[in-house]
């Protein structure tokens, strides 16, 4: 027996750390911890709802918006504000470019190099890369001379003795697989992802103001002016150069990233059957429709292992999920261990050392009816597909028959609880909000003109207390701000945020968060090297909002992975 | 020549606030030519990237772990930037800057000059507001982006509006 700690080492505590027991090369102990928020939902408490969502879109460098939006829409909630369409429009938008932005992102920045070998690139032969790639999609950045000039700039960075920036791979690892020829088209694909993913981000610039701290949003609306006749409002100049930056980014989405992430998972077959851990999910609908939050583009729900167990929520308001969630600290430093209602959330830290028993994590432990859940693009796909909804649907069907071409076997939809399935769901998600980003595209360029130009309703806070909570099928899954108003005033606020579903600690009856089940049974070839660990939990895209960034001149490294 | 001063931080972690704490002071107290952009880009850890291309100067500043007592202005180069050997990573905010300018250099947009001035924290643990170290060092630090920028004939000029740190808390506003 071994005990692998991977541990993110910071001036500051905080990060993620996954400590996995190998038995037999194989993991059959975890545990995920991490140093969470939590304590600074306090900053909140007596300050005014209408700017709360300055604050906590500092909550997460990386996802700022998600946390404006929830919490605009907590705060509206709590009024019951309806909102104008045109400001529904522009919200979803943003998420829609946002979330394209980042799962992008995710996939080839964050994770590809747990599949892909960049050293393997300097074997392969730019034809027959460029030939593969031609048979997979229509793309014009997958010519031979693409494929050259990708696989030159490689050979540099070797013959320097510096991999730079692909210096974090566990290169020539036994568990990577990929021909050469795919290797190069990924790192080709790696290197255009760093250009298409920066015209999505110009999106939200252009209607949020700026990034990543975006600057439009309102309690009650957007504050965009809308005027056809002025060169600084939002007019018809600016709706077709945002349509002109969408219609660069939906092709590299569909005919890339999606169509790699299918031939990526069909030559790694075998990592469907690895890293499903709780098939129970959540996700919430989004991309809305009307102005009184209840018809949606996305529909989410509750799923139960079992998709036949699918389960609708219908909004903000319905009593299915608004009285179903609860946060526990059995095992969490914090004090208290009996689930709580987020309205009623506590926040006393009670420090211990890491107990593998006892507490470990700063992470609470979320339930849903006491059970733990599975959030993020798989649990969102799962639900849009158990409910029907055509575009996931289509795109799913779409990814299931590529898979099952590359990898000559049957896929199927129950292999997407995995490993591999969370990529795919990933991709399969990105697809469909490329579609749906035309759509709300249209649905403001035609609201607007058709001579409405409204965008912001004015909000009245009444005398005593009210609730409300703002959810967000954010790109790491389900996002909820719970906020109390008394008087005028922020009276509670907690935000249980998507990677605290799935980093989640063992809750007071000891069953374990997402994470910590996925990775039981994961093979581990090289306890000094856990690729394994990291394809699994790099799957689920992990953000830790916490992240202090202060600068180290002392060049220390900034993960360790120990065995002990 | 596109100069940009780019804060990098979290202003609900107290001193980590720094970085953004001295693009609002630069922001108030000095005017700049259009060419120069002031950002408060927070912490975007990958993202960086993509605000930092197409810059030609680039001066960052930032809160750092230097060994010295708080409320000291240090200024780095790239080499030291660099220092930092990327490795294994578990979230997307634990990329370091070194990666963010050897990705710069892989996509060709590497900015002409990069510089870091730095000013050492009290504490960055959560809550609002600069210990009175570090906001005594605001001054200071001002004045190294301004040197570093006078090196390329970028000129500042002084100014005395007052500063707006939205942020701090509730009783010193």
């Amino acid at each position: 027996m071994s005990r692998i700690v991977i541990d993110p080492i910071t001036r500051i505590e905080g990060h993620l750390r996954i400590d996995v027991e190998v038995n037999d090369g194989q993991v059959d102990k975890a545990w995920a911890s991490s140093t969470m928020w939590r304590g600074i939902e306090k900053i909140l408490v007596g300050r005014d709802p209408r700017e709360a969502w300055l604050f906590t879109q500092r909550f997460c460098g990386v996802c700022t918006t998600v946390h404006a939006l929830a919490s605009v829409r907590a705060v509206e909630d709590a009024l019951q504000l309806e909102i104008p369409l045109n400001a529904q429009y522009i919200r979803n938008l943003i998420q829609i470019a946002h979330a394209l932005h980042d799962h992008v992102v995710h996939f080839y920045q964050l994770s590809a190099l747990d599949w892909v070998d960049v050293t393997q690139v300097l074997k392969a032969d730019p034809a027959k890369a460029s030939q593969i790639a031609e048979s997979l999609s229509d793309w014009p950045g997958n010519s031979k001379n693409e494929m050259k000039a990708v696989q030159e700039k490689v050979k540099g960075l070797v013959d320097s003795g510096q991999l730079g920036i692909f210096a974090h791979g566990y290169w020539g690892h036994p568990a990577m697989k990929l021909p050469p020829e795919i290797n190069l088209l990924a790192v080709a694909h790696y290197l255009q992802a760093l250009e298409y993913q920066r015209y999505a981000n110009q999106v939200v610039a252009m209607l949020g103001g700026k990034t990543p701290h975006i600057q439009n949003l309102a309690v009650g609306g957007v504050a965009n002016a809308i005027n056809l006749d002025s060169s600084a409002a939002l007019n018809v100049d600016r709706l077709y150069q945002m349509k002109s930056l969408l219609d660069k980014v939906i092709p590299f989405v569909q005919n890339v990233y999606f169509s790699d992430v299918c031939a990526i998972a069909g030559l790694y077959p075998e990592w469907f059957s690895y890293g499903a851990g709780v098939t129970n999910y959540l996700s919430v609908p989004d991309l809305v429709l009307d102005g009184k939050n209840t018809e949606f583009d996305l529909p989410g729900g509750t799923i139960f292992g079992d998709l036949a167990t699918y389960k609708p929520i219908k909004g903000q308001r319905d009593d299915y999920w608004r009285k179903a969630v609860t946060e526990t600290a059995a095992h969490s430093y914090y004090k208290g261990s009996d689930p709580l209602h987020p309205f009623k959330g506590e926040t006393e830290p009670e420090y211990t050392d890491f107990q593998d028993n006892g507490k470990y994590s700063w992470v609470k432990a979320p339930r849903f009816e006491g059970k733990p859940m599975q959030v993020g693009p798989l649990a969102n796909v799962l639900c849009g597909f158990a409910a029907g909804n055509p575009l996931m649907t289509k795109w799913a069907g779409l990814a299931l028959e590529k898979i099952s071409a590359i990898a000559k076997v049957k896929a199927t939809p129950a292999m997407l609880h995995s490993t591999l399935g969370r990529h795919g769901a990933r991709a399969i998600r990105a697809a469909v909000l490329s579609e749906l980003a035309i759509k709300h595209w249209q649905l403001l360029t035609d609201n607007i003109l058709k001579g409405d130009t409204t965008v912001f309703n004015k909000p009245e806070f009444p005398k005593g207390t009210i609730e409300g909570v703002g959810f967000h099928e954010a790109p790491r899954g389900t996002l909820s701000h719970w906020v109390v108003v008394e008087n005028g005033k922020i009276k509670n606020y907690q935000a249980v945020v998507p990677t605290t579903w799935n980093a989640s600690p063992r809750d007071e009856k000891g069953v374990p968060g997402p994470y910590e089940a996925s990775l039981l049974k994961n093979p581990i070839a090289d306890s000094e090297h856990p690729l394994e660990v990291l394809r699994t939990i790099h799957s689920f895209d992990p953000c830790m909002a916490c992240a202090v960034h202060t600068f180290d001149p002392s060049g220390r490294r900034i993960a360790t992975v120990k065995v002990l | 020549m596109r100069c940009g001063v780019f804060g990098i931080g979290n202003v609900l972690l107290h001193d980590d606030a720094a970085g953004p704490s001295l693009i609002r002071f630069l922001q108030a107290r000095y005017r700049f030519e259009p060419d120069v952009a002031l950002e408060d880009v927070g912490t975007p850890a990958l993202d960086l990237c993509g605000h930092l291309a197409g810059f030609d100067i680039v001066i960052l500043v930032d809160s750092v772990a230097a060994e010295a007592a708080p409320g000291t202005v240090v200024t780095y180069g790239r080499e030291a930037i660099l220092k930092y050997v990327p490795c294994v990573r578990i979230s997307p905010h634990e990329p370091s800057l070194a990666e963010t300018f050897l990705t710069l250099d892989l996509m060709g947009q590497s900015p002409r000059h990069v510089s870091l001035v730095g000013i050492v924290p009290r504490s960055t643990d959560g809550g609002l507001g600069l210990s009175d170290e570090v906001r005594a060092a605001l001054p200071e630090a001002a004045a190294a982006v301004v040197a570093e920028l006078a090196m390329f004939g970028v000129e500042a000029h002084e100014n005395d509006n007052a500063v707006d740190y939205w942020w701090e808390p509730l009783s010193a506003a």
